[in-house]
């Protein structure tokens, strides 16, 4: 048996639509069925669903509870870090980017800058790794506002089509990173189910390959 | 202000009865396997000095290590690591031992994980070093390893890698140690997809395909290919194919796997490396390899290998799985008058092999209370006309 956790949501939908593909049953979770069950069994293979939220499938992965876990690059980045990453699934696209208000040079200036964001770590991450002390807030909701209000100087959020951050006078000044959805396996089960692993990675990427074929 | 008194610190547990005795019989099954493979005990200090754990490369992050300082304000590490104290002890308290020694331990090791990921940050480590010697070393640390996890008795597996595969391919790419580190690092954890976003190279062609070089023999195939051309490469293959081909004709290959993947958590390894997996627990629980450069940061030039399991992540792992202890026949009640009669009766049974204990229950009510709640069928009480002997029904 091997258990996938796959994190709620945008991410769910898309990723039981990619399983449809390959050939599994997942009936169980149409919409109309699921009701508020958090666990569910593929019909026609000897495989189980859970539903968690996006940090909790790494939680879960890692400590070996789940086998496969689908979740955003995003979660990976700010979470972390003991699983294999095997697959992109291509789906859920945006970036990691650096905005603040729109004309203004965030490496103007002397003063220390403070830096809003609901992901520390990847926040903190790019700017050790260039070498550049900031401050981090962590900020839990809108993180747009936190520069209009003089709270920080930026921001670090994901970033989509961009329109939230041009509707309150903010402007990308960096990407720091692409984001997409993720296949992360945990480390003891590619071994101890590696026929069972295979055959599953083995048709999600084909069902991967051929979307990709259709879209060209 | 907060009192921690009734708190233990994040990362450590209290082990209660049933728990502690599978760990402590877990830790026994092992000793005895390593003594009968002629494995001598050794027992290092719960407490070093920093510089240890910090020679020329630093193994172990510095923020992971519980520190402190002596009275003469020199720093010291909670043990954080058993391989670098047993180096340091052989290296200058055996250095006129006859060499290969085959030496292993049991003993706690502290690290500071980061809150709430659930990991220990003290975790009881049993296993063994062979120092000196090379592939027979090797051989007889694997097969010690299989027997080993095989004592568990769920299903397991141990796979072979070999560093100096990685290290050869990466070798020859003439990279910066920055972009080494990163590509060692994606190696580590699987992540092609990084590798995918990197720009291709006819190297990193190669590379992108290492972390995929797990399984059974087939992989020694693929891999020969790889390797073509580059002999650092070519050499660590060979090196594993021997081992697996040795260990295969000796009746293993069902319980050994290879994966090249492996390039290096602990870096003082500098060839075959071997991480053990058993069912139940969702990280490896063995983890091994040769470190034939470690020693040397004490001044003592001489090859090792070694491994070492998680007795606290496998005693997880068989949490629930285990026998419950048998209670003894007998439960004595006496009062302290008459302790030298109940002496005897207790001797009596002693000598014809039956298990009995004291019941330290004032009344005779608690005493009956407790047999039935531990499962002991019969309670003696001892009086002054003499040994009284009541059948307890649950």
């Amino acid at each position: 048996m091997i258990r996938i956790a796959l994190t709620k949501g945008r991410i769910e939908k898309k990723a039981i639509e990619i399983l449809g593909k390959a050939g599994y049953d997942c009936t169980e979770l149409d919409e109309d069925k699921k009701g508020r069950k958090l666990l569910f069994k593929i019909a026609n293979a000897d495989i189980e669903i859970v539903l968690a939220k996006a940090a909790d499938v790494i939680t879960y992965v890692e400590h070996g509870v789940c086998d496969v876990g689908i979740v955003g690059a995003d979660t990976i980045m700010e979470h972390g870090s003991n699983f294999y990453e095997l697959l992109d699934l291509g789906f859920g696209k945006c970036r990691f980017a650096l905005a603040g208000p729109a004309g203004g040079n965030f490496y103007d200036g002397y003063s220390h800058k403070i830096i809003a964001s609901k992901y520390p770590n990847v926040a903190k991450n790019y700017f050790t790794s260039r070498g550049v002390d900031v401050e981090i807030v962590k900020i839990e909701g809108s993180v747009e506002l936190a520069p209009l209000l003089g709270l920080a100087d930026a921001i670090v959020d994901i970033v989509e089509t961009g329109s939230t951050l041009v509707a309150n006078g903010l402007e990308v000044y960096e990407d720091i990173a692409d984001i997409s959805a993720r296949l992360i396996v945990n480390v003891a089960s590619i071994k101890l189910k590696k026929p069972e692993l295979d055959s599953f990675i083995g048709k999600i990427s084909v069902t991967l390959a051929a979307d990709v074929n259709e879209k060209e | 202000m907060q009192r921690w008194n009734k708190n233990i610190p994040e990362g450590t547990r209290d082990i209660i009865f049933d728990e502690a005795q599978l760990h402590e019989s877990i830790e026994r099954s092992l000793a005895e396997i390593y003594r009968k493979n002629g494995f001598m005990q050794v027992m290092t200090p719960a407490i070093e000095y920093y510089d240890v754990f910090d020679g020329e490369s630093r193994y172990i992050e510095q923020a992971d290590m519980y520190k402190m300082s002596d009275m003469s304000g020199r720093l010291l590490v909670l043990r954080a690591d058993n391989t670098m104290p047993i180096a340091r002890m052989v290296a200058t308290k055996l250095r006129s031992a006859s060499f290969p020694q085959k030496i292993f331990y049991s003993q706690n090791v502290y690290r500071a994980n980061s809150n709430y990921t659930g990991r220990r940050n003290e975790t009881l480590q049993s296993g063994v070093e062979i120092i000196g010697g090379g592939l027979k070393c090797d051989l007889v640390c694997i097969t010690t390893a299989l027997e080993a996890l095989k004592s568990m008795g769920v299903n397991f597996k141990i796979e072979i890698g070999h560093v100096g595969f990685f290290n050869g391919i990466i070798g020859a790419m003439n990279l910066s140690a920055e972009e080494e580190e990163m590509i060692r690092s994606f190696v580590n954890s699987k992540n092609s997809v990084s590798l995918k976003l990197m720009k291709s190279t006819p190297e990193l062609e190669i590379i992108r395909r290492i972390p995929l070089l797990f399984g059974g023999s087939e992989v020694l195939e693929e891999a020969g290919q790889l390797a073509a051309g580059n002999d650092k490469a070519a050499e660590a293959l060979a090196y594993v194919r021997t081992l697996y081909d040795i260990l295969t004709e000796s009746g293993y290959g069902d319980s050994i796997m290879i994966d090249l993947g492996i390039v290096g958590e602990m870096e003082y390894y500098t060839g075959v490396v071997f991480r053990g997996y058993m069912e139940g627990a969702g990280e490896p629980v063995l983890g091994g390899g040769r470190y034939d450069n470690l020693l040397k940061n004490f001044d003592f030039d001489m090859p090792a290998t070694g491994f070492a399991i998680n007795v606290s992540l496998a005693a997880d792992a068989l949490r629930g799985t285990q026998q419950k202890a048998k209670p003894a026949d007998y439960l004595i009640h006496f009062t302290p008058a008459l302790f030298p009669k109940a002496e005897s009766f207790r001797k009596s049974l002693e000598a014809r092999g039956i298990p009995a204990e004291y019941s330290c229950f004032e009344e005779i009510e608690g005493t009956v209370a407790f047999a039935k709640e531990a499962g002991i069928p019969y309670v003696a009480e001892v009086d002054a006309d003499g040994v009284k002997i009541t059948e307890v029904t649950v």
